[in-house]
C-alpha cells in the first residue's frame, strides 16, 4: 500500500486529507510539525510527502531541505501546500526541494490528482513499495 | 543681474568739474583777451604815432631849417659874383641842396651853381616857370616832389628875394636825406617808418620796408585808408591816423601815419602785427596753456574725488550683489568715515541680522524635515505593521476557510456517504461563498502587499500572445454562458515581453472579466498591438458604458460605478485599483474611453521592456 506522510498543524486540514487519502486507498502518518515531520520521513521513509510550509518549530522549507538531504529521500516527491498564494512562494518551495506546489485552499479532487499524477511518474523509477505492502 | 547703467557716477564727477572749470577759465580767457587785444592794439598805435609824429616834425623841422639857409642867400642886395660865392658856400653847407639858380625879376635866369654840372647861364625864361611865379606871390614855395633817374626825390624851394633886386632863388634840394631822418622812428624790431609823397609814391624809408625810393605803395590797404582819413581831416588837424594793414610781404601790419606840414607827405611807422602783438598771442598762448592745466587740474580733482565717492559706492553696489547672491557672510568693507560708511554699516548689519535668520530658518527647517522623516518613519513601520497584518490575517482566514471547502467538497464527493440532490446544492452555494471570500482576501491581500511597498515584481520575459490567449481561455466559458461573442485580433509580430506574466495575466483576467461580467449582449473584443517599445492593448465592450464623472473613480479602492450592482454583479470593488497598480508598476498606464449605452474600451499602454516598479500614482489613468 502506497505509503503518505502528511506534515500539516492544522488538525481539520490533516483530517480532510486524510479522509481524502484513506478513501483513496492510501496509508498515511501524520506530524504536526516540521521536526517531528522531518524524523517521521526519515524513520518511515514514506512514498510521498505532503508538506504545509507554515508548520510551528520548523517550517515546511527548512523541513523539505532536510528531509531531501537524505540520500535515500532525495526521489521522493515532496508537495508543498501553502496558504501563501503569491508570487514567490512556488520558486521558494521548489528552491527547498519541493516537487509540486498546492496553494491553499485547495480543491480535494485537485489535490488527489497531483499526488497520483506524481507517484505514476515515480513508480517506473524505483520499487514500488506500497505494492509490497499492499 | 546688475543693471547695466548709462553712465557712471565717476564719468558725471570727473565731466562736471572740467566742465565747470573750462567755462570759468573761457569766460575769463575770452574777456582777459579782449580787453589785452584792446590794450595792446591802443599803445601799439600810440607808440606808432608817438614815433610818426616826432619823424614829421623832424622832416619839417629840417626842410625849415634849409630854407632859412637859402633865406641867407636871398637876403643881401648882391652882384652876380657876390651871389656865385653865396651859393657855392650854400652848396657846400647844406649837402641836400644840389643846385641853386636865380632868375631876375623878369623871369630870366641870371645865375645857376650846380654840384655836378659845370654852370652855365643859359639865359632861360622861366618867366612862367611855378617856381617863379608862385614864389613872387608867395615868397617861399616849396614845390611838388619829383624823381630824378625815377628813384631819386627832389623838390624845388623857390624863394623871392628881398632888397631892391627883384627876382628868385630856386634851390633843387635831394630828399634822400629824409631816409636818415624817419629810419630812426622804426619800432621794435620789425617796424619800420617811410614818408610818401602825393600818389603814394615812396620818397624814403627804413630799410627794413624792402622797397625801393619812387615805389608805389599808393595800393597798400593801409595807405588807401590813411589818404582818405588825411583828405577828410579838418584843416590844421595833423593828429595821427592809425589803421591796420598789409605790409609788401603780405604780413598784417598795424600802421600810424602822420601829414608832414607844409607839404602833402606822409610819414608811415608801421609795425607786423606778428611783433606789435607778440605780446597778446603769449598771452594767449599763456591762457589756452592755464585752460589745458586747468582741464588736466579739474580731471585729476575730478578722478580723487570719483574715486573718493565712486570707490565706495561701487564697493557698496558689490556687496549687496553679493548679499542678494545669498553670501552673508560678506562684509562691505568701506572706511571712509562719512555717510557712505554708515551706509555700509547699516548695510554690514542688515547682511548679519539676515545671515542669522536664515541660519534660525535652515535650523527650523532642519528640525522640522527631521520630525517629518521620523513622522514618515513611523507611518512607513504602522504601513507595514498594517499589512503585515493583513497578511497574517489572511492567513488566519484562510486557514478555515480552507477546511470549510475541503469538507464541502468531500461531501459534494459522497466521502462521507450519499447526500441528497437538496444538500449537494446547498454545499455547492456553500463553496461559491467560499470561495468569493477567498478572492477577497487575496485582493485585500493583493493590495495591502502593493501599498506597503511589499509587492515585487517577478520580471522575466513573457509572450503577450501567451497571456492574452490564457486570459481568453479562462473566460471565454463565461461569455459563453452570457451568449458574448469573445473576439481576439493579435498582431503577428509582438516582441517579446519583460514584465512579471502571471500579474499581467492577473491584471488582463481583471480587465477582460469585468467586460464579460458588465456586458449583457454584444461582445467583447480584444485587440493587441505594440510600437517599438510598447505593447497597447484595448478591451472594447458594448455594455452600460461608464459616465464621466465615474470614470476614475472606478480606479480607486472599493469603487463601483453602482454598489447594488456590485453586489449583482459579484467582485471586491478592488480588481481596477489593483490592475491600475500593477500596470503603472510595470511603466504602464490604464486610459478609459466610455459612451453611456454604448460601450466601454480600456486600453493597456505596457512598455515592452517593463521600467520597473514605478512609485504608486507616478504614471496615471488617462479618461
Amino acid at each position: 500500500m502506497t505509503h503518505i506522510l502528511v506534515v500539516e498543524d492544522t488538525e481539520d486540514n490533516r483530517r480532510i486529507l486524510r479522509d481524502l487519502l484513506t478513501h483513496a486507498g492510501f496509508t498515511l502518518t501524520e506530524a504536526g510539525d516540521g521536526e517531528r515531520g522531518v524524523a517521521l520521513a526519515l524513520s518511515e521513509k514514506p512514498d510521498l510527502i505532503l508538506m504545509d510550509m507554515q508548520l510551528p518549530i520548523v517550517d515546511g522549507y527548512d523541513a523539505a531541505r532536510r528531509i531531501k538531504a537524505d540520500p535515500a529521500m532525495a526521489k521522493t516527491p515532496i508537495v508543498a501546500v501553502t496558504s501563501y498564494a503569491l508570487s514567490g512562494d512556488e520558486e521558494k518551495a521548489r528552491a527547498a526541494g519541493c516537487d509540486a506546489y498546492v496553494a491553499k485552499p485547495f480543491s480535494p479532487r485537485q489535490l488527489l490528482a497531483t499526488v497520483k499524477e506524481l507517484l505514476a511518474r515515480e513508480t517506473p523509477a524505483g520499487p514500488a513499495k506500497g505494492i509490497d505492502r499492499g | 543681474m546688475r543693471t547695466r547703467l548709462r553712465g557712471g557716477l565717476f564719468g558725471k564727477y570727473v565731466g562736471t568739474f572740467v566742465g565747470f572749470a573750462v567755462f570759468v577759465l573761457l569766460v575769463n580767457g575770452v574777456l582777459e583777451m579782449a580787453f589785452t587785444y584792446r590794450e595792446t592794439t591802443a599803445a601799439v598805435v600810440k607808440a606808432e604815432s608817438e614815433k610818426a609824429e616826432a619823424a614829421a616834425a623832424r622832416i619839417a623841422q629840417q626842410i625849415a631849417e634849409i630854407e632859412r639857409q637859402i633865406a641867407w642867400t636871398t637876403r643881401a642886395s648882391a652882384g652876380v659874383e657876390q651871389r656865385r660865392n653865396d651859393y657855392m658856400l650854400l652848396l657846400q653847407q647844406v649837402p641836400a641842396i644840389d643846385e641853386l639858380m636865380q632868375i631876375d625879376g623878369n623871369g630870366k635866369e641870371l645865375l645857376r651853381v650846380s654840384r655836378f654840372t659845370v654852370e652855365a647861364i643859359a639865359g632861360t625864361d622861366y618867366a612862367q616857370d611855378p617856381r617863379f611865379l608862385q614864389a613872387l606871390a608867395r615868397q617861399v614855395w616849396i614845390g611838388p616832389v619829383y624823381f630824378r633817374n625815377e628813384v631819386d626825390p627832389y623838390i624845388s624851394i623857390a624863394m623871392a628875394h628881398s632888397g631892391q633886386y627883384a627876382g628868385v632863388t630856386v634851390a633843387e634840394v635831394d630828399l634822400r636825406f629824409l631816409r636818415d631822418l624817419v629810419a630812426p622812428f622804426a619800432i621794435g624790431d620789425q617796424g619800420y617808418a617811410y614818408v610818401l609823397g602825393a600818389k603814394g609814391r615812396l620818397l624814403a624809408g627804413s630799410d627794413l620796408l624792402k622797397a625801393p625810393r619812387g615805389s608805389d605803395l599808393g595800393g597798400l590797404p593801409q595807405v588807401v585808408e590813411v589818404t582818405a582819413d588825411v583828405a577828410d581831416q579838418p584843416a590844421g588837424d595833423r593828429s595821427a591816423l592809425a589803421a591796420f594793414g598789409r605790409d609788401l610781404g603780405d604780413r598784417s601790419v598795424l600802421a600810424a601815419a602822420v601829414a608832414v606840414p607844409r607839404t602833402d607827405w606822409l610819414v608811415f611807422v608801421e609795425q607786423p602785427l606778428a611783433e606789435a602783438f607778440k605780446p597778446f598771442y603769449v598771452l594767449l598762448l599763456r591762457i589756452g596753456g592755464l585752460i589745458l592745466l586747468c582741464i588736466a587740474l579739474a580731471v585729476l580733482a575730478g578722478v580723487l574725488l570719483a574715486r573718493r565717492m565712486v570707490v565706495p559706492i561701487r564697493a557698496l553696489a558689490a556687496g549687496v550683489g553679493k548679499f542678494g547672491a545669498g553670501e552673508f557672510g560678506h562684509r562691505i568693507e568701506v572706511r571712509t568715515g562719512d555717510e557712505i560708511e554708515a551706509l555700509a554699516d547699516e548695510f554690514n548689519r542688515m547682511a548679519a541680522q539676515l545671515d542669522q535668520s536664515y541660519a534660525r530658518l535652515e535650523q527650523t527647517v532642519e528640525e522640522r524635515t527631521r520630525q517629518l522623516a521620523e513622522r514618515g518613519r513611523q507611518l512607513q513601520i504602522a504601513n507595514e505593521h498594517k499589512s503585515q497584518f493583513f497578511a497574517n490575517m489572511s492567513h488566519e482566514l484562510r486557514t478555515p476557510l480552507n477546511a470549510v471547502l475541503g469538507y464541502a467538497e468531500l461531501l459534494v464527493d459522497g466521502l462521507y456517504g450519499e447526500m441528497p440532490q437538496k444538500a449537494v446544492d446547498v454545499l455547492e452555494r456553500v463553496q461559491a461563498n467560499g470561495r468569493h471570500l477567498l478572492g477577497l482576501i487575496n485582493d485585500v491581500l493583493d493590495l495591502s502587499k502593493i501599498e506597503a511597498g511589499q509587492l515585487a515584481l517577478v520580471l522575466d520575459a513573457y509572450s503577450m500572445r501567451g497571456v492574452v490567449e490564457q486570459v481568453v481561455a479562462s473566460t471565454e466559458s463565461l461569455a459563453r454562458a452570457k451568449g458574448l461573442a469573445l473576439t481576439t485580433q493579435i498582431a503577428d509580430d509582438l516582441p517579446i515581453g519583460h514584465g512579471d506574466e502571471r500579474r499581467l495575466t492577473q491584471v488582463f483576467l481583471n480587465i477582460v472579466g469585468n467586460a464579460i461580467k458588465f456586458t449583457e449582449r454584444g461582445s467583447v473584443d480584444i485587440r493587441v498591438g505594440a510600437s517599438s517599445d510598447a505593447f497597447e492593448v484595448a478591451v472594447r465592450d458594448t455594455g452600460p458604458g461608464i459616465a464621466p464623472e465615474d470614470r476614475q473613480r472606478i480606479f480607486d479602492e472599493f469603487q463601483q460605478v453602482d454598489n447594488s450592482n456590485t453586489r449583482q454583479k459579484g467582485g471586491t470593488g478592488l480588481g481596477l485599483a489593483i490592475a491600475r497598480r500593477l500596470v503603472e508598476m510595470h511603466g504602464g498606464v490604464i486610459r478609459l474611453e466610455s459612451e453611456v449605452g454604448i460601450g466601454s474600451a480600456f486600453t493597456i499602454v505596457l512598455p515592452v521592456r517593463a521600467t520597473g516598479p514605478g512609485a504608486p500614482g507616478a504614471a496615471g489613468v488617462a479618461s
